[in-house]
């Protein structure tokens, strides 16, 4: 029987996805893992699953058959999360119809989104015996997510509620390393590897474009203090891999839409930089250091 | 009164995105880095050897100014002229970063190819005997001939097949000229890309060398493990298949995933081996930037004037460059445009070191921050 109940963000759904080979991680999932993910998160998985494919096809990076044949592939893909959906209404027959709104009041989170029903649906399978015909008693859950303010944010509530843990997309792979004794080293470092260039080449596209926006400013924005303090905050930050604060000055431009057009498309472009924001190690950060440190995992067999 | 009659200059030099095109590009000061580019170019248009040059420097130090520079047909031209030979065919591009990186290579270099000028530069019998004996591998040998061979009618088709996007109905048109199949693997864009830039360098008769300028390269950093070994093949394999005259300069933007220190990390053995020389964008002295400023006025120069610092004073470019301190040749510009514009907006000439204190804080004031 698996030991390990996980459930599944959106956007660590999305990275299993793209930086998979052959299916490889899918299947160590099926394999080890008790997992699960929320409605909503099925939802935002399918609405934003294919948004790099259509990225480099409309960059013509890729051809318009392959990215075609792809998003056959994901689809096939999904058809496994989909069946690790819980619905919110069999949640609400459950614990009552007001369950949300008591872990809404509980966690004061402003949003509806996947990290919040996914938050909920830990606390209800952290609290609930049988989940499928299948008993757990005690278990804790790890919610995996790569949003990283959402991972702060919840947290604290996870912890207090004794759910269990958030982790991210990164610790992931390196439970399925330590579990399958098949899974090597370098194959745990490639999947590493292919997730930190899901964020990094946006990191430096926006950093890139931001750049080429300010060579070419005229007078009256160079003039503009809150403008350029705000785009050099961010130019600099992105140019260090800094993702402390970085959603001030990201918000400053979405306040400012409207008067600053080029630097909010731009950031719209890149919009997973978005979830980078972190008050401690960030994911690029601990990325660099899982891979650093990734000899140093102890597996059965493997100890020297 | 106009810019130009206010301050003796054509347009504002210290623009960043220059107004000129990339054939009027100018290059200013930094004498000694400017010689050492010229050398590498006109060893490779006298000496058959291939090499990998890496240009290191800080964001802004002009290494993609360089490339724009040295790329452009005009300066060959000259520099070639110097040494009494044909100029360099360049390509200059940003390392690819999407999925199949040596295809995107493959496809800056396809368009830019234009086959039929290629076709009126190249003697037709020479090159297609000489393409007859310069590979084993048919498919590639075939495709190189169909390039260069005025016989092959449909460039057209020819170009969409360069391109992959020929369907079979349409390859079997050109299976009369021994292209039998598509270009599919990342071995098959490398050995038509060497086997082309081969061509095009042939005796050195039309192009003396290739020029491929990769900026950016600091982006290998970002790059999946398997985009980071697909582009060090590429540079491998195209030294090792292009052995004669082929010059290759990596732009390398020191950054927070890129450290000197992390050259061994990114960039294979197999390619750091083959690297032959490093030119460094040093952060530029007091002088440099003084040498840089007086060749960039003068190059832009309208009319006569009185103090050749004009429209600054010397006093006034050491005040700038002490109070900036150590900075990047793009931070002096992006400094002295800022002054030029608001001086031209009041209408101030000269500019004087009164103006500038007045300004200070909106021209350098992220310094202080």
């Amino acid at each position: 029987m698996k030991q390990i109940i996980c459930i599944l963000d959106a956007c660590s759904i999305i990275n299993l996805i793209h930086i998979d080979e052959d299916d490889f991680l899918l299947k160590k999932l099926d394999e080890y893992i008790e997992y699960y993910l929320c409605e909503t998160v099925f939802s935002e998985v399918c609405a934003n699953v294919y948004t790099k494919i259509d990225k480099l096809r409309n960059e013509k990076k890729i051809k318009p058959e392959e990215a075609k044949e792809r998003k056959k592939e994901i689809d096939i893909t999904l058809s496994n999360f989909r069946q690790k959906q819980e619905k919110n209404s069999k949640i609400k027959t459950e614990f009552g119809a007001d369950f949300f709104k008591t872990v809404k009041s509980l966690t004061n989170y402003p949003k509806n989104n996947g990290e919040f029903y996914s938050t909920a649906l830990a606390l209800y399978i952290s609290r609930f015996k049988e989940i499928n015909k299948k008993k757990f008693i005690g278990t804790k859950v790890f919610f995996h997510t790569d949003d990283y303010p959402a991972k702060e944010f919840f947290s604290s509530f996870f912890f207090e509620q004794q759910i269990g843990y958030i982790e991210d997309t990164a610790d992931l792979l390196v439970l399925l390393y330590r579990l399958d004794e098949t899974f090597t080293i370098n194959q745990l470092d490639r999947y590493l590897s292919n997730l930190f260039s899901e964020y990094a080449p946006e990191v430096s596209g926006l950093h890139k474009r931001l750049q080429k926006i300010k060579s070419s400013l005229n007078l009256k924005l160079r003039r503009d203090k809150a403008f350029i303090k705000n785009l050099d905050k961010l130019i600099y930050k992105l140019s260090e891999f800094e993702f402390f604060e970085i959603n001030e000055p990201i918000k400053f431009f979405s306040r400012n839409s409207k008067k600053y057009p080029n630097v909010y498309d731009a950031i719209n472009h890149y919009s997973l930089v978005l979830d980078l924001q972190s008050n401690s190690t960030g994911l690029l950060e601990k990325i660099r250091k899982v891979r650093k440190e990734k000899d140093n995992v102890f597996r059965l067999g493997l100890a020297s | 009164m106009s810019f130009e009659e206010k301050y003796h200059l054509t347009t504002n030099p210290f623009r960043i995105t220059p107004a000129v095109s990339s054939e009027e590009i100018v290059w200013a000061g930094f004498s000694g880095l400017k010689n050492k580019f010229i050398k590498r170019i006109k060893r490779s248009i006298k000496i058959p050897n291939s090499s990998l040059i890496l240009n290191w420097g800080e964001y802004g130090s002009g290494k993609t100014h360089a490339a724009r520079f040295f790329c452009s047909k005009k300066q060959l031209e000259i520099i070639s002229k110097e040494v009494n030979s044909k100029p360099p065919y360049s390509f200059t591009f940003p390392l690819p970063k999407g999925k199949d990186p040596v295809y995107s290579i493959y496809i800056s270099v396809i368009d830019k190819l234009d086959i039929k000028q290629i076709r009126n530069d190249f003697d037709n019998q020479s090159i297609l005997k000489f393409i007859d004996l310069y590979s084993d591998n048919l498919q590639v040998q075939s495709i190189l001939s169909a390039i260069f061979n005025e016989n092959v009618e449909d460039v057209s088709l020819l170009k969409k097949y360069l391109y992959g996007n020929v369907t079979n109905t349409e390859l079997k048109k050109l299976n009369q000229y021994g292209i039998l199949r598509h270009l599919k693997s990342d071995s098959d864009y490398t050995k038509v890309l060497a086997g082309l830039f081969t061509c095009l360098t042939f005796n050195k008769l039309v192009y003396s060398s290739i020029i491929l300028w990769i900026d950016e390269f600091e982006d290998l950093a970002i790059l999946s493990s398997s985009n980071i070994d697909k582009t060090n093949n590429f540079i491998r394999e195209i030294l090792d298949n292009t052995p004669n005259n082929l010059l290759i300069f990596i732009n390398l933007t020191q950054s927070a995933l890129f450290g000197q220190e992390d050259l061994g990390e990114y960039v294979s053995e197999a390619v750091r081996s083959r690297i032959r020389d490093r030119i460094n964008f040093d952060l530029p002295s007091e002088q440099d930037l003084k040498d840089y400023y007086l060749d960039l006025v003068t190059t832009f120069r309208a009319g006569k004037v009185d103090d050749e610092y004009a429209p600054f004073s010397s006093e006034l470019i050491s005040k700038i460059i002490a109070e900036l301190g150590n900075v990047s040749i793009r931070s002096f510009n992006e400094a002295l445009s800022m002054t030029l514009e608001l001086a031209d907006l009041e209408d101030v000439v000269p500019i004087s070191i009164e103006f500038f204190e007045k300004y200070k804080e909106e021209i350098i004031g992220w310094k202080q921050e």
